[in-house]
């Protein structure tokens, strides 16, 4: 479904990505894990089309999606829940749902699917005509993850999604994020957490200043030692 | 307060509101294009002066009221979304102090290119709109255009309130004028929107120019720069990026200047709106409607 082949991106004058490829089938959830300022922010937004690359490749169901517009990239399936949750603080929760329905026409499907959205999360139903800015940290990473949904997309890019939540909220995101994929959503998700995410990932990628440096299965990387050591703090 | 005082003090006030809402519809736009990418546009008042000219011109070519309304609105929303485009838009990644010193440089051009086309002694505005005022007692007068302005103002200021609060449009606008990558996430074209706010802009500043023409008939290139100071004003006085809050303080610097020039003096209405947007900045630099400010 999303093949990365050789990406290189550049900014300013530093070197943040050099040549990374990747693989995702469809109906999979794959990780990218790595230290903080490993490039893994900077990889879902050069999916996503903020960021330009000059060397490699991005395709998006066989098809090149190199210099298309974030815009245009969101219609084709692609949607992106941003790092720190980023909803729009001074727009109400309905207001920010909208938003992300944005690239929808029809009205009467968009009613139905936020009606499901305040059916799952019934604190954002309760709390739709407050201001986005006004909830709680996970109750802004359920809108973000909700808000992202609503663009009816095939590819979900999900950038830290336990940021700042506490550990039992971070559970139940996860148990989101699994639900989501059940559904038949194909999920790219980057993670500093690799505990977490290592129990609902397919495969995963370690990247490490701009390079892949370990791939494989979770069970493989739970037996690799540098992942136990470093990303599971495991002694050995 | 004698009769003739109370008269005097209730025609000042009823011309400080006519002026304070043509500055309002300048002070409108001027709040959108800052908030849209958070940039001081010292050109939105040459836009404004520009439209009063377009308009002068197609109605000393015998062009009827309403077509040369909607040239001036033609032109003046060209303008404003081509210079986003060649202007600003190459800059969106550059530290804040380029955009805003390149609008000084916009603002400079489109202001000698107007007195190189229309001269630049002030010229007469043809009166077009029968302006004969209605005497109440007390010998106050009402001019029918003051009518007309206070009207147009209140009727574009609903409109955009709706046009912000209910319309997609609108919530993109206010979307994009929050955070405009993950606007983009969402698969707003956010390059189409800030076109789209330049152009409501621009097209309020066009109406505020022919109002303000048809009010003191006298055109004048320096006009612009002066709209440019007080619609800063107004909107820093409102509170930056609040409707409502440009409306208001649009209304304030009317009346301040209105009440300057009857009671103080003339010459000094422009020291005045500066001491006013001095003193703002200093006791209240958020606003009356506590809009944005101090965001790092």
């Amino acid at each position: 479904m999303l093949k990365v082949e050789n990406l290189v991106v550049e900014r300013g004058d530093a070197l943040v990505l050099n040549g990374i490829s990747l693989s995702i089938k469809e109906g999979e959830i794959v990780g990218v894990l790595g230290p903080n300022g490993a490039g893994k922010t900077t990889f879902l937004l050069t999916i996503s089309g903020l960021v330009k690359y000059k060397k490699g490749s991005i395709f998006f169901e066989d098809k090149n999606i190199k210099d298309l517009s974030p815009a245009s990239i969101v219609k084709l399936g692609i949607a992106h829940c941003p790092e720190g949750r980023n909803v729009f603080a001074d727009l109400t929760v309905k207001e920010n749902l909208e938003m992300g329905a944005y690239i929808r026409k029809s009205d009467v499907t968009l009613k139905r699917d936020m009606d499901n959205v305040f059916d799952r999360f019934p604190i954002l139903g309760k709390r739709q005509n407050q201001l986005a800015g006004t909830l709680s940290g996970g109750e802004q990473q359920m809108l973000a993850i909700s808000r992202a949904l609503l663009s009816e997309p095939k590819l979900l890019l999900l950038d830290e999604p336990s940021l700042g939540l506490a550990p039992i909220i971070i559970e139940e995101v996860f148990s989101i994020i699994k639900e989501i994929n059940n559904r038949g959503v194909t999920i790219l998700l980057i993670e500093q957490n690799a505990r977490v995410a290592l129990d609902i990932v397919n495969k995963s990628y370690v990247l490490e200043t701009g390079k892949i440096v370990i791939q494989g299965t979770s069970s493989d990387l739970k037996a690799d030692k540098k992942i136990q050591k470093v990303y599971l703090g495991i002694k050995i | 307060m004698d009769n003739t005082s109370l008269s005097h003090f209730v025609q000042v006030t009823i011309n400080g509101l006519s002026m304070g809402c043509v500055y309002a519809l300048v002070a409108v736009g001027y709040g959108m294009v800052y908030g849209i990418l958070n940039m001081i546009n010292f050109a939105h008042g040459e836009i404004y002066m520009f439209g009063a000219y377009i308009a002068y011109s197609a109605l000393v070519c015998k062009m009827g009221l309403f077509s040369s309304i909607l040239l001036s609105l033609f032109f003046c929303g060209v303008l404003g979304v081509t210079v986003e485009r060649l202007a600003y838009k190459p800059l969106r990644e550059a530290s804040r102090i380029a955009p805003a010193l390149t609008a000084m440089a916009v603002a400079l051009l489109i202001r000698s290119a107007v007195m190189i086309i229309w001269g630049s002694s002030p010229i007469m505005f043809p009166q077009v709109i029968n302006n004969k005022p209605i005497i109440l007692n007390n010998n106050i007068r009402f001019y029918p255009l003051q009518f007309s302005i206070i009207f147009v103002t209140i009727v574009i200021w609903v409109f955009s309130l709706w046009l912000f609060k209910y319309t997609k449009i609108g919530k993109a606008i206010r979307a994009v004028s929050q955070d405009r990558n993950t606007a983009w996430l969402m698969g707003i074209d956010a390059d189409k929107i800030v076109s789209i706010v330049y152009l409501y802009g621009s097209i309020l500043a066009a109406i505020a120019g022919f109002l303000i023409a048809n009010y003191y008939i006298l055109l004048f290139p320096l006009m612009g720069f002066l709209g440019t100071i007080r619609a800063w004003t107004a909107a820093v006085l409102g509170g930056i990026g609040k409707l409502s809050g440009a409306v208001i303080g649009g209304l304030l610097i009317g009346l301040v200047e209105s009440f300057a020039m009857t009671y103080i003096s003339t010459a000094y209405k422009d020291v005045i709106i500066f001491i006013v947007l001095i003193i703002i900045l200093l006791v209240m630099p958020r606003g009356l409607l506590k809009g944005r400010g101090q965001k790092v």
